[in-house]
């Protein structure tokens, strides 16, 4: 690497000391990236619930129960169920991996013992943020696996790229507030905490079932709730929603909520830097 | 870049690339469908929405690939996919694999009970009912106009049917005027006269169009040929004419060959049932090419009436079975008591065969509830006859939407699936412009726009209560015991709850009685008198642990009383919750001595698992009565 290149050089990004060597940096990621999923992996109370729900919910009601009395054709319902479970998966692996990671580590003091050595902290969040990718798309596969095979859901490649890339790389906002929670949220109540707001607003957004069977002032209410947008738009894509917004608000939204969230992480952070 | 940076992205790299090599892996559909109308479920409970990419029936043609859009109980617009767009705020529901079709007409139905809900469940969204008790006609109307109706099937009637006093129409209980002027005891003009006051009557009464009876076998099994009075043809023509004069169309009624011809000629618009007796000749197709009438031959009555159950095969596919209740399954079983003889049957297809050949209008409509047949249901056993008549899969449709609503002038619409007709729609998986097997399938019905509930009808009878053989009314206690009218007062059995008074002030009659405990025996005075339809007066005998309760009576096998009284007709009714509405019944004529009468349970209640109540009663002949009954005893069977 040229010295000449420093400036536009992405690692510098992840440099937030002087002590650190650069050439280390990839090395760390690489290594952290290894051992969160090593971590993750080994841990059955994050493994467990974030894979066996969704494909729970969606072999019952989107595979069991989609016969052709409650949907007109048993693909429309395991297409449609297909969007809403996969989306509630990848937004329950992300908000975990990072909220009750970020929270744990903070209370064994792991997190500190970090911060005193020598790795960028922030390539540290990027690993985890990069495992959290892993495991959604490892989900969303499993989904789109299960629905083609049982479900007899049929797309066009192009929307089951799309598809498919909306909904793993549409997760990144909730690891962004996964990451705002973990350091706000102390290490015991995280898990409590986390589910009291996943699995209401999941709901609300019309992931567990169509948000027309919602109440109207919920539906109005879940245009401001960003699962609602990562949901809506999977179901715009293979067509099966009701009244969705542009893609631009919805990705506009999304950003926005990232943004806030990663202002709180900071916020947080600053605020256990001074402690 | 560094060996570890070339590993790390190198890593993500192949990471990225392997998730999207699986997503390009999965299976995809044929047709590019990843626009609007992909895989949406095809159902919809909102009341704005759009079927896009679906074949498409509209009444007469088909069109592949079609959209249509529904909006406020309208169809708002009809047409190619690439032509019809879809508005915003539309539910879309996905139209591959189906095919929609304007909701069917039943062009001969007798419309009771929950006729109306039953036939939308199976798609059929408008009856056109030729006679039923005319008190239902004027509620269901009402509702209708005021749009009130709900999901359920649209009703035309033609009201009260013109028949003899004592001819066909007059065996069902429903107390109704006829037409009994003797063409030979009057004048040319006085007949007309007679005809027309009749005909006007009707009209006012709302009689959509004028049906008149020239039933020359009596009962169509042929049983009892020539046994029941019927009109003469001079008196079906005036009828006619009559119809002709008030602007109101002359359906005839009919179940021979020549008495096709005869109306044919004397001007009738339309045939009600084929004919089973002798096969058409090239004479009567040219006749009724030429009158320009429409003929409903119902062809599904006539195949039971042939000795076959027609609705036997319904009553066999599950997928339909569910929507069934259990009296619609045990009417669909059961034939015309006649001897098994398909060819009569062949002898109808042969004539619809040759009549549609001719171009004249064939109508689809299958006479339920008559035995072999049930509402909504059986019009699928109809298009399947008139297929094996001849008809085209689309043809047969055809006759079963937009035909009957253009031969009856019926308008608004009903029957056609095009832009600013009522949504009336019925959406099947597969294809019945091919295989009009696909109608078995059905995924929606909407009605109105509105999405017609279709919920499997529960198999379970819930019963807590039995009751074994026995005695029930030996009214050898409580002597001289008097129960009035409308009066709570029950009087104890041997078992069960009791005996009670039951008249049908309940329903807006007038009918009275008083019953006492008289020497041992029950004995009832009273008066049938006009004001329901269906008069009665009598007593009820309630077998469960409180009025009405459904009690398993499956261990009876025969009811056996002795009765005396005044020479008039009686009947036992057996009320139960699996039978509807209208009990099953079975009369009964008494003399002044006493003697025994038996009645097989078995034949009367169905599978008498939920018996809710047995009636002892006179009506529907109007008058004063006397009855005695005593020793009223189950048989175990």
């Amino acid at each position: 690497m040229s010295t000449g290149s420093r400036v536009k050089n992405p690692a510098m990004w992840f440099v937030p000391s002087r002590r650190e060597n650069r050439r280390d940096i990839f090395r760390i990621l690489r290594l952290e990236t290894r051992m969160e999923m090593l971590k993750l992996l080994r841990a059955p109370s994050f493994v467990v619930p974030t894979f066996s729900f969704p494909i729970l919910f969606y072999v019952l009601f989107g595979l069991l129960l989609a016969d052709k009395m409650s949907s007109g054709s048993a693909t429309g319902a395991s297409a449609y169920l297909l969007v809403s479970y996969s989306a509630f998966g990848v937004i329950g692996a992300h908000l975990f991996a990072l909220g009750v990671g970020v929270a744990g580590e903070k209370g064994m003091g792991w997190m500190r013992l970090k911060r005193a050595s020598p790795m960028p902290p922030l390539a540290h969040f990027f690993a985890r943020i990069l495992v959290a990718l892993a495991f959604g798309a490892a989900l969303v596969l499993i989904m789109f696996a299960l629905g083609a095979a049982f479900g007899g859901v049929r797309l066009t490649q192009a929307t089951w790229l799309g598809l498919g890339l909306w909904l793993i790389l549409g997760g990144i906002p909730f690891s962004a507030l996964g990451l705002a929670l973990g350091h706000l949220l102390g290490p015991n109540s995280a898990p409590a905490t986390l589910n009291l707001i996943y699995l209401p607003i999941s709901f609300a957004s019309g992931l567990w079932m169509p948000i027309w069977f919602l109440p109207e002032w919920l539906q109005t209410a879940a245009q401001a709730l960003p699962p609602f947008h990562l949901g809506v738009q999977g179901h715009a894509m293979i067509g099966a929603a009701n009244e969705a917004p542009p893609l631009v608000t919805s990705a506009l939204v999304l950003a926005v909520f990232t943004g806030l969230s990663l202002l709180l992480a900071v916020t947080a952070w600053r605020r256990e830097e001074t402690e | 870049m560094t060996r570890d940076a070339f590993r790390f992205f190198t890593g993500l790299a192949g990471a990225t690339l392997a998730v999207m090599g699986a997503l390009m892996l999965m299976p995809t559909s044929d047709e590019a469908v990843a626009e609007p109308g992909a895989a949406t479920p095809a159902i919809t409970t909102d009341d704005h929405f759009a079927i896009v990419g679906v074949r498409l029936f509209d009444g007469e043609s088909v069109l592949e690939q079609a959209t249509v859009v529904v909006d406020d109980g309208l169809v708002a617009a009809v047409g190619p996919r690439d032509h019809v767009d879809v508005p915003d705020g539309a539910t879309i529901v996905r139209g591959a694999d189906l095919t929609a079709l304007p909701g069917l007409v039943d062009s001969h139905v007798h419309a009771f009970g929950d006729a109306l809900e039953q036939s939308a469940v199976f798609g059929v969204t408008t009856v056109l009912d030729h006679f039923t008790d005319p008190e239902f006609v004027r509620r269901m109307r009402q509702e209708q106009d005021d749009g009130r109706a709900g999901a359920r099937a649209d009703l035309f009637s033609a009201g009260v049917l013109v028949t003899k006093e004592g001819g066909h129409g007059t065996q069902y209980g429903f107390d109704i005027p006829t037409f009994d002027v003797d063409p030979d005891k009057v004048s040319a003009a006085e007949l007309r006269t007679a005809a027309r006051e009749f005909v006007d009557a009707r009209v006012a009464e709302g009689s959509d169009w004028i049906k008149i009876v020239y039933d020359r076998l009596g009962d169509p099994s042929g049983k009892d040929a020539g046994q029941r009075p019927h009109l003469g043809r001079v008196a079906v023509a005036a009828l006619i004419d009559a119809a002709h004069a008030a602007g109101q169309l002359a359906v005839v009624h009919i179940t021979e060959r020549e008495a096709a011809r005869e109306v044919l000629e004397d001007g009738a618009d339309g045939l009600v049932h084929a004919w089973i007796d002798e096969p058409i000749d090239d004479a009567l197709v040219d006749l009724a090419r030429k009158s320009r009438a429409f003929v409903i031959p119902t062809l599904t009555v006539l195949e039971s009436v042939s000795g076959t159950a027609g609705g036997a095969p319904l009553a066999a596919d599950d997928e339909l079975a569910r929507f069934l209740p259990r009296t619609a399954l045990g009417s669909l079983r059961r034939p015309f008591e006649a001897e098994p003889d398909p060819s009569r049957l062949e002898v109808a297809l042969g004539a619809v065969g040759a009549l549609h050949r001719a171009g004249v209008p064939i109508l689809a409509g299958t006479d339920a509830p008559n035995p072999g047949t049930a509402y909504g249901v059986s019009m699928i056993r109809e298009l399947e006859l008139l297929i094996r008549a001849g008809l085209a899969p689309t043809e047969a449709l055809a006759a079963a939407t937009a035909t009957p609503m253009a031969s009856f002038g019926l308008g608004s619409k009903l029957g056609r699936l095009v832009a600013g007709a009522p949504a009336d729609l019925l959406l099947v998986a597969g294809d019945p412009t091919t295989d009009v097997h696909a109608m078995r399938d059905i995924v929606a019905v909407w009605k109105r726009g509105s999405l017609v509930p279709r919920t499997p009808v529960p198999d379970e009878v819930s019963v807590s209560s039995a009751l074994d053989a026995g005695i029930i009314g030996s009214f050898d206690t409580s002597e001289g015991q008097l129960l009035g009218n409308g009066e709570q007062e029950i009087l104890e059995a041997d078992q069960g709850f009791g005996w009670a008074a039951s008249v049908d002030a309940r329903m807006g009659g007038t009918s009275t009685v008083t019953l006492r405990v008289e020497e041992g025996a029950l004995v009832m005075d009273g008066e049938i008198r006009d004001g329901f339809a269906f008069p009665w007066a009598g007593t009820i005998y309630f077998p469960g642990s409180r009025p009405m309760e459904p009690t398993d009576l499956s261990g009876v096998g025969e009811l056996v009383l002795r009765a005396r009284g005044d020479g008039g007709s009686y009947r036992l009714m057996v009320f139960s919750p699996s039978i509807g509405q209208i009990p099953a019944q079975q009369g009964f004529q008494v003399t002044e001595e006493w003697t025994e009468y038996r009645f097989d349970l078995q034949k009367l209640g169905g599978d008498r698992r939920d018996i809710s109540a047995l009636s002892i009663a006179a009506g529907p002949a109007m008058g004063p009565f006397h009855l005695e009954i005593d020793d009223v005893e189950l048989l175990a069977k």
